[in-house]
């Protein structure tokens, strides 16, 4: 699960909300900073906080004290859930798959598997409904 | 990698074709519960507040891993993107591999363990050692809990040893592979690669390991 910026997801509508949305963000982190910083206060860790434990600012563009309320909103109709695909042992995984490319893989039992993430991928394609080593499991990254 | 298993239920989960803070959202057959893909925690709907279990699973290229388990089996479809080969991570610092719990979470960025590429440390109490391959930009996450010791490790030429008895093991498979210890397992441990901007969005307040803080 390789948390990602979607990149995918980039539909004509979606660009023009995110172009709004980020424009409002800059405006707000800025009238935060502006409150902050007349409050006396610059939104860094306190000073008793050993240094070397935390880093808060890690993210310098934006620094938040928790995550957001959960708001979503809707892109698409909700997509199908993918249940069936294909199995390949490696003798026909190899000439398939590039040496290169990237898996999410996992070992259930004494059964690998692995999931190339240029197939799981883009909103249709986010995750994988399988059974290995009859364990139910949600292949996703 | 989510376990789908709930208490007797199981769920099928699709792409609720929404997002949340850029973040995909995710949705179950059975009850229509909404779930954060990045928390694994269904925020709405019937199952509100369920967790589900991550299994450890691993990041890496197929070359490496069909290397260390020549029985995978490989799951297909036709592709949607040619973008994610090792040429991926050409900007290491904007990667990490991240652990959580209910309450803390902790991040070891890319450009560090390519720097250093074995790390020995904790995370909520939990003894880890963490090493980087650079050719594939794989971080394996093993406990150094053996049995009832812990073990501390380096690398020579390549090879993970532990300096406590001197055996030599496999950083992929997480086996002693030679020496007192051969045969002993190394658990691997949930970790998760991330966009490093993206898992602070949802962790404020993640630790970053820093050089200084190696035991």
């Amino acid at each position: 699960m390789l948390f990602r910026l979607q990149n995918s997801y980039c539909s004509w509508s979606a660009k023009r909300f995110r172009c709004i949305r980020a424009t409002f963000r800059i405006g707000l982190s800025v009238a935060t900073t502006v409150v902050l910083t007349f409050a006396g206060c610059d939104g860094s860790q306190p000073d008793d906080m050993p240094s070397k434990t935390i880093q808060r600012n890690y993210s310098k563009y934006s620094p938040r004290t928790k995550v957001r309320e959960f708001r979503p909103w809707r892109l698409f109709p909700p997509f199908d859930p993918i249940t069936e695909f294909p199995i390949h042992v490696i003798e026909e995984a190899t000439k398939l798959i590039d040496d290169a490319e990237l898996v999410l893989a996992v070992v259930i039992g004494d059964e690998p598997r692995a999931y190339p993430i240029n197939v799981l991928n883009t909103p249709q394609r986010e995750f994988f409904n399988d059974t290995l080593g009859s364990r139910p499991i949600a292949a996703t990254w | 990698m989510y376990d789908r298993k709930i208490d007797d239920r199981t769920l099928t989960f699709h792409s609720a074709g929404m997002l949340w803070d850029n973040s995909v959202v995710m949705m179950d057959l059975e009850t229509k519960s909404l779930w954060s893909h990045i928390l694994g925690e269904a925020m709405s709907g019937p199952l509100l507040g369920t967790k589900l279990k991550v299994i450890p699973s691993l990041m890496t290229d197929w070359k490496t891993w069909r290397t260390i388990h020549p029985n995978t089996t490989l799951a297909f479809l036709d592709r949607t993107t040619r973008e994610y080969t090792r040429s991926f991570y050409r900007d290491l610092s904007q990667f990490v591999i991240a652990m959580r719990n209910a309450r803390e979470s902790k991040v070891w960025a890319f450009d560090r363990l390519s720097k250093y590429p074995i790390v020995n440390d904790q995370f909520a109490r939990e003894p880890l050692v963490i090493v980087f391959d650079q050719k594939s930009s794989t971080a394996f996450v093993l406990s150094r809990r053996v049995d009832d010791r812990v073990l501390t490790f380096k690398l020579s030429n390549e090879i993970l040893i532990d300096n406590q008895t001197g055996s030599q093991w496999n950083a992929a498979t997480g086996k002693a592979i030679q020496g007192q210890l051969k045969g002993k397992q190394l658990r691997p441990l949930v970790a998760t690669v991330s966009f490093r901007q993206a898992w602070m969005r949802f962790h404020p307040n993640t630790i970053v390991w820093q050089r200084s803080q190696e035991h």
